[in-house]
């Protein structure tokens, strides 16, 4: 496995945990606290090889399908460029020592098997390489170190970027520390050689998206494709993705033309090709667009260097100002451009129906709001202020959806849900997972949203008494399909069986830490919801793990979720 | 169940049920505008048709008969390119003329579902395809100069960070 180069210069062999986490897109817990955060991944491994849930290794939020079936979620602009394995989350990590990859071990403690990618930077230059790919696998319940055959790279690198895909997993993903192993040059002259790409053997053109099927090349020697009309031409063109329509604007004079016809460009997403599009890629769409209705350019700003961020934000400005009257959905999450003068842009969008911000951290201040027919809004950890927020709930009574997840800027929630009832009438999705407290005067202003089908209200109540408000919620919000209530430890019995009695919509229930529920009440959940699929109660002390046992063969259509507990019998 | 006699261009006629002929929408408006008589012994004509590509046509027409109408505002399914049935791919295991003769004739007698997926498979037969490739896989001449393509290479280069 050992590179070519490693063995002509004679290097020395290195093995690194993490130095530095950079990223990730999934957190569990805001950057406040130190436990299940993206942190813990620097150094050795601290668990391993234990297996369970430990606040002292990253976790991320997302698990399953369940995600997918939401009202909220993002569902594709041009699924003609869909990834094939689905990436869902991805984390970057940086090392100490820029090396020549032989072996990444990523050492999994929870339900490990959802790692599908793995790229690592060139140490001095943008190109990132893919060292491993593989679909998500279905593992045991057992911790995991994980170390794929990587292609073999000639080349420096000390960054690494790990994709995830949760689809198969029963729970939350966990992951101790990753090792990075390979050689390292011992001279400057050998840095500079390989640390350029000099000694790159590989050309490093991406493989196709599709693989090339059996050649169906045609041996009577006719262009039967000068047979069909340019509107069928186009037909086939809608179908293609954009990588194969550049090389189609390469094949010939009429193919060129029809390329860059505009009704091709109405949705544009280049998420997939995150490691490939650079400002002027950007540049290339507003030129060739004519009319742009759909735009996802979430992940799509792979360079660390801070000089060409702003080159995204500015080429993304006039992409904003050319199509700010016809932009309906805009999805830019995880981009660290998104910043003030960006959001002056976007907000100038009128049309605008759906805004994914998720994670743009670089934004502070909303001064102006022009928005007026929102209906998705996601603002997953954003710094959003009070203020800004009512502004646009005040201008957006068709909203339907607000994501506010991890929302630290958030102040006075029970103001917040007092708005919406004045002017959001229509909401179906609240999301607020670890936002700031509300109060009982807060809870009870749900009741005001008869169509709410997704309440998220996780650890939002550590600490209050909250029986009389939720027995409320639950006679008001009938329509009620996923309601987390993590965290909510002081949630009883009674307010329990007002759920049971009232949501019969209910497919998620998420009770983790009702320590005070019972066992009976608890199952009365598991027969009288005939949605119910999934069902956490995970630190809900007073259920017996043997009862949930029981209850997992006796209800096989619904997934129960008792995190492992160290302690736990 | 009433039949309808479709002419091909080659002059072979086919005894077709009547349900069937009309998932051609442009079979169903003529026998609509012109009130056909079921009873009739007329002869619809289709005169841009030969008789191998309507057998071909028929063949799938009556496979389809029972699907559900195709969704008017499903924008996103008919452009995805990995849905299409396994029936479907072995009925357009097919050379490249018949292929293209399919799509002509499923646009000419408006046949949906049809000309979605003979267009897929044509898009599946370029994805993933470097311009020469596609070129050779259809026979298409490069009518490039070569200051031209140079200039079409540089403008893509342009797009994504790889070529």
């Amino acid at each position: 496995m050992d590179g070519v180069v490693a063995q002509q210069f004679r290097m020395t062999y290195v093995e690194q945990f993490v130095w530095r986490p950079e990223f990730s897109t999934s957190k569990y817990n805001g950057p406040g606290s130190i436990s299940y955060a993206l942190l813990t991944l620097s150094g050795r491994y601290k668990k391993y090889p234990q297996y369970g849930d430990f606040p002292e290794c990253f976790f991320f939020r997302d698990y399953g399908t369940w995600w997918k079936e939401e009202a909220c979620s993002p569902v594709l602009y041009r699924p003609q460029d869909e990834d094939p394995l689905q990436a869902q989350d991805f984390i970057v990590l940086y090392f100490q020592i820029a090396l020549v990859p032989t072996s990444v071990y990523i050492y999994q403690v929870y339900n490990p098997g959802a790692v599908i990618r793995i790229w690592g930077k060139m140490h001095c230059g943008p190109k990132w390489f893919l060292l491993w790919e593989g679909p998500p696998r279905k593992c045991k319940p057992e911790a995991k170190k994980f170390g794929p055959p990587l292609r073999n790279i000639n080349c420096l690198i000390n960054l690494l970027r790990i994709e995830f895909n949760h689809s198969l997993l029963d729970y939350h993903t966990s992951i101790d520390a990753v090792l990075l192993t390979g050689h390292q040059p011992l001279t400057r002259l050998q840095a500079q050689i390989i640390g350029r790409g000099l000694a790159n053997i590989h050309s490093f053109v991406p493989e196709p998206a599709v693989s090339i099927r059996n050649d169906s090349s045609d041996t009577s020697g006719n262009d039967y494709f000068s047979m069909l009309p340019n509107e069928i031409i186009l037909q086939i063109f809608q179908r293609l993705d954009l990588l194969s329509l550049s090389r189609c604007s390469q094949v010939s004079k009429t193919w060129y033309e029809l390329s860059k016809h505009g009704s091709l460009y109405h949705h544009i997403s280049l998420k997939p090709y995150w490691n490939l599009v650079r400002p002027r890629t950007i540049d290339y769409f507003t030129d060739r667009c004519t009319v742009l209705k759909k735009l996802d350019l979430s992940w799509c700003d792979q360079s660390m260097s801070g000089s060409i961020l702003s080159e995204f934000a500015d080429s993304l400005l006039r992409l904003l100002f050319k199509f700010k009257d016809t932009i309906t959905h805009l999805d830019l999450r995880d981009l660290r451009y998104i910043d003030d003068d960006v959001i002056d842009f976007i907000v100038r969008c009128t049309k605008l129906v759906e805004l994914r911000l998720k994670n743009s951290r670089e934004w502070t201040r909303l001064d102006d709001n022009f928005m007026t027919s929102l209906v998705l809004l996601d603002l997953t950890y954003t710094q959003i202020n009070d203020l800004s927020l009512i502004r646009i709930m005040k201008a957006n009574p068709l909203l339907e959806h607000l994501i506010l997840d991890q929302c630290e800027g958030l102040g006075d929630m029970d103001a917040l849900v007092g708005v919406a009832t004045r002017y959001n009438k229509k909401l179906r999705t609240w999301r607020s997972w670890k936002v700031n407290a509300y109060s009982e005067d807060g809870f009870i202003m749900f009741t005001y949203f008869p169509d709410l089908e997704d309440l998220d209200l996780g650890w939002c109540a550590v600490d209050l008494d909250v029986g009389s408000s939720l027995v409320a919620i639950a006679q008001s919000c009938r329509k009620l399909k996923r309601l987390i209530l993590s965290a909510w430890r002081m949630l009883d019995d009674e307010s329990l069986a007002a759920i049971i009695e009232n949501c019969k919509e209910i497919r998620h229930l998420d009770l983790l830490g009702a320590r005070n529920i019972s066992t009976n009440v608890c199952e009365r959940a598991l027969y009288k919801l005939p949605k119910l699929r999934l069902l956490d109660i995970s630190y809900c002390e007073g259920i017996r793990r043997d009862e949930v046992e029981i209850w997992t063969q006796q209800y096989p259509h619904i997934t129960i979720q008792r995190s492992y507990e160290i302690n736990d019998g | 169940m009433p039949k309808i006699k479709l002419q091909s261009s080659d002059g072979e006629i086919f005894d077709v049920d009547v349900e069937i002929a009309k998932c051609s929408v442009t079979i169903k408006t003529m026998l609509e505008d012109l009130g056909m008589d079921d009873e009739e012994e007329e002869i619809v004509p289709l005169p841009n048709v030969n008789s191998a590509i309507l057998r071909k046509v028929l063949q799938w027409a009556t496979f389809h008969k029972d699907d559900p109408p195709p969704p008017e505002d499903d924008e996103n399914k008919e452009k995805r390119t990995d849905d299409i049935s396994s029936w479907d791919a072995d009925f357009l295991k097919v050379d490249q003329g018949t292929l293209f003769e399919l799509i002509l004739a499923a646009n000419y007698l408006d046949i949906k579902g049809l000309l979605d997926v003979t267009c897929k498979t044509v898009a599946n037969m370029i994805k993933g395809k470097a311009p020469e490739e596609i070129r050779k896989t259809f026979n298409i001449k490069n009518d490039f100069t070569a200051s031209e393509e140079d200039q079409v290479r540089k403008e893509n280069e342009c797009l994504f960070d790889i070529f």
